[in-house]
């Protein structure tokens, strides 16, 4: 039985003055995102996919249109709020995997646990659990810098997981990987989206990875030109 | 913790950064223990030399004497028979020494000239380290009867030295005239100008025999420690018989080193006012620098869910640990350069007085403290703004940023 998760209605959003017209990264897009789904934002550099995705986050304010995640509207929310929802329903992946520097793959990975009210011991458990899922356990010890660009994001997404949350964003997650290793990636995401049922949102340009996708919303130009879903 | 060892960590992120703040603060730790080690060096030997010379700790006389009885009315100031109240103040445990003292102007009579001057006189068996806090320019120290140490300026006026001899004129007690002949044993310094262009000091039995008496004007008490002064004027007190007589700590009768102290601490909040601006400036400074170069960092935080509040609290705990670890290198360098410095003995001019003093340090705790508190305060302030506006920029630009 599928629900909806996530739902867009008539978002836009202006990064200029409000009568700039050339300044809309996003016109006025109305989507509904569903739980389990695996859903992809294609398109070419500057199509407005960040953008969509910060919106869908709660990182950014809509210009005007609302966003609901889970029937809340993330407009009420003050952004102390938004920080909560963000810790509690959703993970993040990045395009340049935004680890901590000084932190090991392993207390990377715990950092998301730490304002949960959980005990030392079981902050260790669920993250080595989640390292152990990605792959990781021979590495968390490391620091990102002497790790591959695959174990990073793989760190990355247990990272976005260790919390288990509803809904996982990740921006590009591979344009920074070679072919085999976004491949890697992009399945082992799919993975733990049948798992576990966590709802990916993902936004790509490359149309391999595209392939992988249940759904395609094709972005172009701030505005969603085509929806295809394939099961 | 984890958010302990994040910010640990990252102090160490920029090794050169590091170390340069640490130069400063460490720096600033030392100088601030110096200059406030010397300050205390200074102001304990200026005291020192008060008490020995002048005051002792404490004094018990009579009113007329505190308000300096006008010359007609010295035989209101004078104290009959003090022995037995100096033997009751010997048995206190507090008191080190408890002697009299007869003081009177006279004038000094040399081949050819006659000038005033201030009589001291005091029992050397007795105040027996008073003479090591005179420094004498020329002869030394006496032991016989009949002999006098006369201030270098006071010896300049009368062209006087140790060897020779002058005549001193006096009234006595009773209205008549005596002269006695004294020789000049040496010529001393203090230190301090209004001691030393005007004043003699003599054995108390020719101070007596000169004024024609065996009373004295003046007892003075050397305490062991110098802390004890409060409490030890009630007990003695106590001991008091003879209700004209009063006690005063010698802070009370020397107004002019109240304001030396005044003059000093004030010098030391200057500098520590400034050392702390120099502080916030930099450190502000490389702090701004490192938060926007971490921007990337705050966004990615913010993304997992930390408040603008947590953001804060990272940076102001980076600057905790900063502080703890300028502290603990601060202490020993400070402690060592102290050392090292006041080994040296260099003499330094200094105001209020007109003897060098050597540049050495007290160690004072307070000093370490007060030094750590500004070290702390002054990374606190600095890092309150950059931790603010770092983490009041928007999660979307500071995403963009470089990790
Ligand atoms: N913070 C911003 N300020 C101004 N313009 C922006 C900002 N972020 C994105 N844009 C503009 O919005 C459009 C969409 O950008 P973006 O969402 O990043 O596209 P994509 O992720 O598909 O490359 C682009 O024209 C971009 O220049
Ligand atoms: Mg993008």
């Amino acid at each position: 039985m599928t629900t909806t998760l996530l739902e867009l209605q008539n978002v836009s959003k202006n990064y200029g003055t409000a009568d700039d017209v050339g300044s809309w990264a996003v016109r006025d897009v109305s989507l509904t995102i569903s739980n389990k789904e695996f859903t992809a934002f294609a398109g070419s550099s500057g199509s407005g996919k960040t953008t969509l995705l910060n919106l869908i986050g709660g990182l950014d304010r809509p210009t005007s249109g609302h966003v609901k995640l889970d029937g809340t509207s993330l407009e009420e929310l003050s952004s102390r709020k938004l920080a909560d929802l963000r810790r509690q329903k959703m993970g993040f992946i990045f395009q340049t995997f935004n680890l901590l520097p000084v932190l090991s793959g392993l207390e990377n990975v715990e950092y998301p646990l730490l304002r949960m009210g959980l005990g030392a011991k079981e902050i260790k458990e669920r993250s080595t659990e989640a390292m152990a899922r990605v792959g990781l356990t021979a590495v968390m010890n490391s620091r990102p810098n002497q790790m591959s660009g695959g174990q990073r994001q793989r760190v990355a997404i247990a990272r976005a997981m260790v919390h288990k949350p509803s809904l996982i964003l990740a921006d590009e997650p591979t344009a920074n990987l070679d072919k085999k290793t976004a491949a890697d990636i992009i399945g082992l995401m799919k993975e733990l989206n049948r798992e576990s049922g966590v709802t990916f949102v993902f936004s790509t340009h490359d149309p391999m990875i595209m392939e992988a996708a249940t759904r395609v919303l094709q972005v172009s130009d701030g505005q969603i030109i085509s929806d295809q879903k394939r099961i | 913790m984890l958010t302990f060892r994040l910010a640990f960590r990252n102090l160490f992120r920029h090794k050169t950064r590091l170390v340069l703040n640490l130069f400063l603060l460490v720096g600033a730790f030392s100088a601030i223990v110096l200059f406030k080690g010397f300050k205390q060096y200074v102001i304990e030997t200026m005291q020192t030399s008060k008490i020995e010379t002048q005051y002792g700790h404490i004094d018990i006389a009579k009113k007329k004497f505190f308000n300096n009885a006008a010359v007609d009315q010295v035989i209101e100031k004078m104290v009959d028979d003090p022995k037995d109240l100096i033997d009751k103040l010997k048995q206190l445990p507090e008191v080190n020494i408890a002697s009299s003292r007869l003081n009177f102007y006279g004038l000094v009579n040399t081949e050819d000239q006659s000038i005033p001057a201030r009589f001291v006189g005091f029992d050397p068996q007795v105040e027996v380290n008073m003479q090591k806090h005179l420094y004498f320019s020329d002869g030394a120290t006496f032991q016989d009867s009949k002999t006098i140490v006369v201030g270098a300026g006071l010896a300049k006026l009368l062209k006087v030295k140790a060897g020779n001899d002058v005549t001193v004129v006096s009234p006595t007690l009773d209205g008549g005239i005596n002269a006695m002949d004294l020789h000049v044993q040496g010529v001393f310094n203090t230190g301090f100008t209004d001691i030393d262009n005007t004043t003699i000091f003599l054995p108390l039995v020719d101070a007596q025999k000169i004024l024609d008496t065996d009373r004295v004007d003046q007892i003075l008490i050397h305490l062991k420690q110098n802390e004890d002064s409060a409490e030890v004027i009630p007990k003695i007190e106590k001991l008091m018989t003879n209700p004209e007589l009063e006690v005063k700590p010698w802070t009370d009768l020397d107004l002019m080193f109240l304001q030396v102290q005044n003059f000093y601490n004030f010098q030391t909040f200057v500098i520590e006012f400034i050392l702390l601006a120099l502080l916030v400036l930099s450190v502000s400074n490389t702090t701004n620098m490192t938060i926007f170069e971490r921007l990337g960092e705050i966004g990615t935080l913010r993304a997992l869910g930390d408040y603008e509040t947590d953001i804060q609290k990272l940076f102001l705990i980076e600057s905790v640990f900063l502080g703890i670890l300028a502290v603990v290198i601060g202490i020993p360098v400070a402690y060592a350069l102290a050392q090292i410095i006041s080994s040296f003995n260099i003499p330094l001019a200094m105001p209020f007085t007109s003897l060098p003093i050597p540049l050495k340090m007290t160690p004072l705790l307070g000093a370490y403290i007060e030094a750590a508190v500004i070290c702390f305060l002054s990374i606190v302030v600095a890092s309150i703004w950059p931790a603010r506006k770092g983490s009041h920029v928007s999660v979307v630009t500071a995403l963009r940023a470089k990790i």
